[in-house]
């Protein structure tokens, strides 16, 4: 206790005081077409836009108690970083509005703060606890993970891969490769021209809606979680669809049969046609294959 | 053990229901059972406590697999053997290793008056052994079992196990004869 | 048979395991060399002791406090009211946890690839129900606790830093994924050749891992 108190004053008396207020945010540094970006920021929200100029521009409000904006670089990479104090007791989130090279690679930590991106074409890297991450425009490749925070990728047209813990994990207008898992939150996908999806949960719903691309595939396990498969009516692909417990409902071909000796267990394996590959398999969920 | 069969497997059906208690009595039986061969596995009192509570563990999580094909005790010594084999694998990945000389103390007192010198001095000699030959000395020579089993638990060859077996008999008739 | 001949051969020679002319050779040596004849009184003595030690050691303490605190652990996780109590985090070193996460990683990989490319179960008479896949997960579930354990070991060492709510949901999914694990390793034992299980298994084997590698990286105050 005596050590604690001694510290929190040392504290006082050598870090510049905090902030009492709010305080408005107006800075930029240039920067090259192509560096890093990399920005971290506790609370609050982080919403970073690309734009064709040569540099970063930081602007929106420093949280009371935050120590400082620590905004750094030398061109191929520029830090943008909420310091707090270490003995704050409390501290209001800061909002930050970042404009960066389009081209630039993007790279965002925060712990309950809001992640969003738009407009940048290189790739983006995003990682929150609880915060909520959404990401828009083309981005050249993303990855994004958050403990509780959703996540929804707005335009994956590349490749990437998100995954959270209890977060609901949305991934739309698929058309490379991807990954996309939740422990318990709900995994769901759209794309017309999927070339791979590879879909986990442990006891989160997994949906999917959209066509593969020629030779895709398409694999969606889950433990306690059901699945939703709605495929266009002409999909051709080899299937193979297996659930423990559960039921499967299939309006492609056969009806599934039992296959264990002794629990349960459902199996269907059909084909409509050579190319795709589509593999869904839940341990006591439900499993649906529907037309679009 | 001393747990008569019938009793036993009453004690194992209501443990696969969920009875805790039932469990229990089943440890009580049993737990010396393990934690010798933990000891003499492991040759390290602090890791074989260890190692005991986590196959009790196991056996809870895994009762379900166990269907009276066999005696649980022997049930329990198979999973014995695998949580201590693969403790080894995770532990050789990360350390030399356990010097067992700081615990060689924990064996003498384990049960001082049922132990005669030559069974100590035995132990205590197990216990120094190189691991491998260690863990084949045990399961062959005390627990009774066959190369080819061994082999299958460790992953060793049949003949790499004679050959620890070999070393084992021979450091220890050194120790016993001095 | 010469004394360096049947100094290979003792060992069998004293298991019983030498062929009846192999056996009737290492006697006859035996029974005209006496240093021969003494090792093998040797090894003899030293196999009875070892047949003599005692079959059970006490532990010095009682180890069932430890149990069961595990155990409830477990049974709360696993029960209908899972989530609602506090876990107990086991109080072990929680060096190196990174590392055997990584091991584990790449070996549930390996099982992953391997689980999905065993060729189905040949119909055989054991009734252990072994298949390559079930065999894989036997011994991947070795590394795969040993990860746990360990990673477990490493968020107890910083839990303090985490907010409740963090906290709750690291724990709550945790419990998810423990049930999930606890529900197919019965499925499995009941179904001991299902081809699928393993693969499905393996895969909650490594969320969980996952799981708690993302969580002993959680930033402070999240």
């Amino acid at each position: 206790m005596m050590k604690r108190v001694g510290l929190s004053v040392m504290a006082l008396a050598v870090v510049v005081l905090p902030a009492m207020a709010q305080q408005k945010l107006d800075e930029r540094r240039p920067a090259s077409k192509d560096g890093v970006v990399e920005v971290q920021n506790v609370s609050g929200s982080v919403k970073v836009t690309g734009w064709d100029r040569d540099e970063v521009a930081v602007t929106g409000t420093l949280g009371r108690g935050s120590e400082r904006l620590e905004f750094t670089g030398t061109g191929v990479r520029t830090e943008v970083r909420v310091v707090l104090p270490h003995f704050a007791h409390h501290v209001d989130g800061s909002d930050l509005e970042i404009k960066v090279p389009a081209g630039s690679r993007v790279e965002v930590n925060t712990v309950s703060a809001d992640i969003g991106v738009d407009e940048v074409a290189g790739p983006v890297r995003l990682e929150s606890v609880s915060g909520r991450v959404t990401v828009g425009g083309a981005p050249r490749e993303f990855e994004a993970k958050t403990v509780s925070g959703g996540i929804e990728i707005a335009a994956a047209g590349a490749p990437g891969r998100a995954s959270s813990v209890s977060g609901a994990v949305a991934l739309k207008g698929v058309n490379g490769s991807v990954e996309a898992s939740s422990v318990s939150g709900a995994v769901s996908v759209t794309g017309d021209a999927v070339s791979r999806a590879e879909l986990q949960t442990t006891s989160g719903d997994i949906r999917f809606e959209g066509g593969l691309a020629s030779g895709g595939r398409l694999d969606a396990k889950t433990v306690s979680g059901s699945v939703v498969l709605l495929l266009p009516a002409a999909t051709a692909a080899d299937f193979d669809v297996t659930t423990f417990s559960g039921n499967i409902t299939n309006e492609f071909g056969p009806q599934a049969k039992r296959t264990s000796e002794y629990g349960p267990g459902k199996e269907l394996s059909f084909s409509t046609g050579a190319g795709g590959r589509i593999v869904a398999k839940s341990f006591s969920g439900d499993v649906r294959l529907q037309k679009r | 053990m001393s747990t008569p069969r019938s009793a036993e497997s009453d004690l194992v059906r209501s443990a696969q229901a969920g009875d805790i208690a039932a469990f229990e009595g089943l440890y009580r039986a049993t737990v010396g059972l393990v934690h010798a061969l933990c000891l003499r596995m492991a040759g390290n009192a602090a890791l074989a406590e260890e190692l005991t509570q986590d196959v009790f563990v196991r056996a809870w999580r895994n009762l379900g697999t166990f269907r009276g094909e066999s005696a649980f005790a022997t049930w329990l010594t198979r999973l014995t053997v695998n949580v201590v084999l693969s403790e080894r694998r995770a532990r050789r990945t990360r350390e030399a290793h356990v010097t067992p000389t700081g615990d060689l103390a924990a064996l003498a007192g384990a049960a001082p008056a049922a132990r005669p010198g030559t069974a100590l001095d035995l132990e205590l000699a197990i216990a120094a052994l190189p691991p491998q030959a260690r863990h084949v000395f045990v399961l062959h020579d005390v627990e009774g079992w066959e190369h080819a089993e061994i082999a299958r638990r460790t992953g060793l060859a049949v003949g790499t196990c004679k050959a620890h077996l070999h070393r084992a008999r021979r450091l220890l008739r050194e120790v016993l004869s001095s | 048979m010469n004394c360096q001949e049947f100094t290979l051969r003792l060992d069998d020679f004293v298991d019983g395991t030498l062929s009846a002319a192999e056996r009737t050779a290492a006697a006859e040596h035996r029974d005209q060399c006496p240093g021969c004849r003494a090792a093998e009184a040797r090894v003899s003595l030293l196999l009875a002791h070892a047949a003599s030690l005692p079959r059970a050691v006490a532990p010095e303490r009682d180890l069932w406090p430890g149990i069961a605190a595990r155990i409830e652990k477990r049974n709360v996780l696993r029960g209908v009211f899972g989530g609602a109590g506090r876990l107990r985090w086991p109080r072990l070193g929680a060096s190196a946890a990174a590392a055997a996460a990584l091991v584990v990683v790449s070996s549930l990989v390996t099982a992953v690839l391997v689980a999905r490319r065993a060729p189905a179960p040949a119909p055989s008479g054991v009734s252990t129900g072994v298949t390559a896949a079930s065999l894989q997960l036997t011994q991947v579930r070795g590394t795969y606790e040993a990860a746990r354990t360990q990673l477990l070991a490493a968020l107890a060492a910083r839990r303090g830093s985490l907010s409740p709510a963090t906290l709750k949901v690291v724990e709550d999914n945790l419990a998810i994924v423990d049930t999930a694990v606890h529900n197919m390793e019965q499925a499995l034992a009941r179904d001991p050749g299902n081809r699928e299980l393993p693969a499905l298994l393996v895969t909650a084997y490594r969320q969980e891992i996952d799981l708690l590698q993302r969580a002993t990286r959680i930033p402070a105050r999240g």
